[in-house]
């Protein structure tokens, strides 16, 4: 069905990635796998940032994410004949992720390293590396924002990882409780009550930096 | 201040004492009909009284937040966030932290990102690729005829399997003769005589003849009748 609609795009005059952009995913996916390799470009475009925010947030570093996700993008590729087209892609490629991010942190629980946000707190004033002006924003707003933007990244990596994943897929994603029930493979009464305790320890934790 | 009234056992305990200590409850006895408390200003929830505790308050607040909540609890959340004053806190301190997190600057993949991935897929579908030709060639090794090959020798092993059924077809339906069923039976042992000449020409001339006929009767029966009709008779 996809692709007729394709064909009908283009007799249209209408490009085929407009076309493709006004499709919702499962559409896309079957115009993949029908032979049209631009869809997967859709499909990146639609969800790259997405789940490089996701990984981000639950691992905490921002190389390393970007890594992920283009493995996740990978994987999507190779598997996507394999993908249960009842279901949700987003969902999917969630899960993925969401697989990818364990996957990182349970081997950097094996092989701790030292990060570099860590000691970048202890630099003295001469070992500090330069930091140019940034003319656009007035120094106390980008102050403030920098520092917020901190503050909740530290908070969201104190909590424990199985909390973690379930508040960034709900409070950054705005994933439904039965898409993280999916997701994180776990029933429905467990990710209400890890939402339930992740958001009150976010709360508690970021409490005195906020006020 | 801690309440006389959390001492009844009747109500829901919904928080420690330090907790009450610490959160004066807020009341407005005349426009609150049934959650007047007895202690004076005090405001006792109950589940008499269709007041929410302090404990359902909290076990609900995911889903206040969510706004997910029927219009009655709604009501039932906000009317007892309104009086408890730890919990309109938890309230606030939670929707506050939600709304910092929720408003998190959302960061953009690197210039480099695409053109990496690019180059990434682009290697993937060269692999794809070969491994889908490799694959055809093991096939193709695997089968020594071609297709147009296995689709006669298919074609001939039908015509052949036709020919057979359509033979056994054609031949001529016997009918089954049907025997009535045999019923076999152990005939009944017939009892020997005593006197049967032969007894009689196996005495011992000088033995009287009664203790013999004597000793018989007390012997089995069969083991006298199967060796005098039997072994005995034969040799």
């Amino acid at each position: 069905m996809a692709d007729i609609a394709m064909k009908r795009a283009a007799q249209h005059g209408q490009s085929i990635r407009e076309h493709l952009r006004e499709m919702d995913d499962a559409d896309i996916v079957t115009s993949f796998l029908g032979g049209e390799e631009r869809a997967f470009q859709e499909l990146v475009e639609r969800y790259q940032t997405r789940l490089l925010n996701f990984i981000y947030r639950t691992i905490g570093d921002r190389e390393k994410a970007e890594d992920l996700v283009q493995e996740v993008f990978i994987r999507v590729y190779r598997h996507l004949h394999r993908f249960d087209r009842s279901k949700k892609f987003s969902t999917w490629a969630y899960t993925i992720a969401s697989n990818l991010a364990k996957n990182e942190l349970r081997n950097r629980s094996r092989n701790p390293l030292v990060l570099f946000q860590t000691i970048k707190g202890n630099w003295d004033d001469d070992d500090r590396p330069l930091q140019f002006e940034d003319t656009t924003t007035r120094p106390d707003d980008l102050y403030r924002k920098r520092h917020l933007r901190e503050l909740v990244a530290e908070t969201v990596a104190k909590l424990p990882e199985h909390h973690r994943q379930v508040f960034v897929l709900r409070e950054l994603e705005g994933k439904s409780y039965e898409e993280i029930a999916e997701i994180t493979d776990c029933n429905l009464g467990t990710v209400k009550s890890r939402l339930n305790r992740a958001r009150n320890a976010f709360a508690e934790i970021i409490e005195p930096w906020v006020d | 201040m801690i309440p006389s009234a959390l001492h009844d056992s009747s109500r829901t305990p919904c928080r420690d004492t330090d907790e009450w200590a610490d959160s004066p409850l807020l009341s407005s006895p005349g426009t609150d009909p049934g959650t007047t408390g007895t202690e004076g200003s005090e405001i006792v929830f109950t589940q008499h009284n269709g007041l929410m505790n302090c404990r359902e308050f909290r076990r609900k607040h995911d889903a206040y937040i969510d706004d997910t909540l029927s219009g009655v609890e709604l009501e039932r959340v906000a009317r007892h966030r309104s009086l408890c004053v730890t919990c309109a806190r938890l309230d606030t301190r939670v929707r506050r932290s939600l709304l910092i997190a929720r408003n998190l600057p959302i960061i953009q993949p690197s210039p480099a990102f695409h053109e990496r991935l690019q180059t990434r897929l682009a290697a993937e579908r060269i692999s794809i690729q070969v491994a889908r030709t490799s694959r055809e060639q093991l096939v193709d090794r695997r089968r020594p005829f071609g297709v147009g090959a296995y689709a006669a020798i298919a074609a001939g092993v039908l015509a052949v399997a036709g020919l057979a059924s359509a033979a056994s077809l054609a031949e001529p339906r016997r009918d089954v003769i049907r025997l009535s069923p045999v019923v076999t039976s152990r005939p009944e042992p017939v009892p020997a005589l005593m006197t049967t000449p032969a007894m009689v020409a196996s005495m011992p001339v000088a033995v009287p003849l009664w203790p013999a006929v004597f000793v018989a009767q007390q012997a089995p029966y069969h083991f006298a009748s199967d060796a005098m009709n039997g072994d005995y008779l034969a040799h």
